[in-house]
């Protein structure tokens, strides 16, 4: 524990007469660990009803794809495989590098742990930017439901239930990620002001948890949105 | 106090989910008919996988983490399993050939069609109830219903049999309609028939 740490331990525990503890170790828990336990649980388990809200989507499209493959074919044909590709390489880079920003904490080097979390939002950021590009271009082509809808002829009527299940999954996805930017913008800061050591910096794991998740949600709607049935495109 | 992962862990997680990532566009451009999806669906499992266990540090937690994340995949396939046997199964027929998709309907052998004979053509409602009659009614949601078949075709019993023999797709909330063409011209004719004399009667009074 470094001095300040130390000193601010003494103090507390002489001013509540008890032992002293660590300062980040709330009083109804034991240890640090067991601390760290109930917060990765509860972290996990707002994780669960995450991915039963995003499971719910899922079961939509599933349904929707069964009924109208041909608008499923024809809809995801509309997508840009380039840019889709290229932010599925930029989220999974920014997993590692969260993943790093952890270890940094987790060894206790202050300075690592603000740069690769500074790395990680700005991975995040380029994955918006590309995301907005995307969502222009469409725009542009009058091909958002809801907002300025233009059905293309020849196309199954349903592309237009494709359509927006690809905003409402891609969109909810992109307010996931901005919460993700605004979330590590806090611990990176708190990170600067080196609130964390080697013995707690929940936060930090508990944001990249959080992280993760968004990326493993992306995982999914790459393939599900970008690449349906493009064997059947070329060809034809 | 908790695992620490080497760096290489991370780089090499890094790079099979890139690896990955590239095989799953590689797969999707080739012609693998149903299995695309699937395949698809596996390969993104795995990289989630991935990403929960080393990522998300998840095989170096208590077996009390790895219960509840293994309960997520629990609820979650409930809720795909529960609603897809519903939807699924609702497009589902029952005819006197048991209970299946209309484009799944099994063919009646040689020794279930009836005779080529004027008296067993004169009324083909069994034969009707066997074949057409499992999905076109007047209240089906499977199939166009006998009312729809009538304002097409009318007394157009020829096109009815050609429809038969050779149908298309014309509309994606409909099941495909299977070929009827083994059952010969004879008993085509006798069904279309009495499919569009039925159908220009209207529906039984309740």
């Amino acid at each position: 524990m470094p001095d300040a740490l130390a000193a601010h331990a003494d103090a507390h525990g002489q001013s509540h007469g008890h032992a002293a503890h660590h300062p980040a170790l709330q009083h109804h828990f034991e240890t640090l660990e067991q601390q760290k336990e109930a917060s990765t649980l509860g972290m996990w388990i707002f994780i669960i009803q995450e991915v039963m809200f995003f499971g719910g989507l899922f079961t939509a499209y599933m349904l929707y794809r069964i009924w109208y493959p041909e608008a499923w074919s024809e809809g995801s044909a509309e997508l840009d495989i380039v840019l889709g590709g290229i932010n599925t390489v930029v989220l999974i880079a920014s997993s590692l590098t969260m993943a790093l920003a952890v270890r940094a904490a987790q060894t206790g080097k202050q300075k690592a742990i603000v740069n690769w979390l500074i790395v990680t939002m700005l991975l995040g950021l380029t994955f918006l930017v590309i995301k907005g590009f995307e969502y222009e271009h469409k725009w542009a082509l009058r091909h958002v439901p809801g907002l300025n809808f233009h059905a293309e002829p020849g196309q199954a009527p349903q592309v237009e239930i494709f359509l927006s299940l690809y905003f409402a999954l891609t969109g909810l996805h992109a307010l996931h990620m901005v919460v993700g930017f605004i979330l590590l913008a806090v611990i990176a800061w708190m990170a600067h002001k080196k609130r964390f050591s080697p013995e707690w910096y929940t936060p930090v794991e508990m944001s990249g948890l959080y992280w993760h998740f968004v990326d493993i949600v992306w995982i999914f709607l790459f393939p599900l949105l970008y690449l349906v049935d493009r064997a059947h495109q070329v060809a034809g | 106090m908790s695992h620490i992962s080497p760096k290489s862990v991370y780089f090499t997680i890094f790079g099979s989910l890139m690896a990955l990532t590239a095989l799953t566009v590689y797969v999707a451009f080739q012609h693998l008919g149903w299995l695309n999806f699937p395949v698809a669906i596996t390969i993104a499992i795995i990289k989630a996988s991935l990403v929960v266990l080393f990522f998300m540090h998840v095989k170096y937690s208590s077996k009390l983490t790895k219960l509840l994340v293994g309960s997520t995949f629990f609820f979650l396939a409930s809720l795909f399993g529960l609603t897809m046997t519903d939807y699924l199964s609702r497009a589902w027929v029952t005819s006197p050939r048991g209970t299946t998709t209309a484009g799944m309907l099994p063919k009646l052998t040689a020794a279930e069609l009836p005779a080529v004979s004027e008296q067993a053509l004169a009324n083909p409602e069994a034969l009707f109830g066997a074949t057409c009659g499992s999905c076109h009614s007047f209240t089906t949601k499977t199939a166009p219903t006998l009312a729809e078949i009538h304002n097409l075709y009318a007394n157009d019993s020829a096109k009815v049999v050609e429809w038969a023999k050779a149908p298309m797709r014309k509309r994606m909330k409909f099941e495909p309609m299977p070929s009827f063409a083994h059952l010969g011209e004879a008993r085509l004719k006798a069904l279309a028939g009495y499919m569009l004399q039925q159908a220009a009667a209207g529906p039984p009074p309740q």
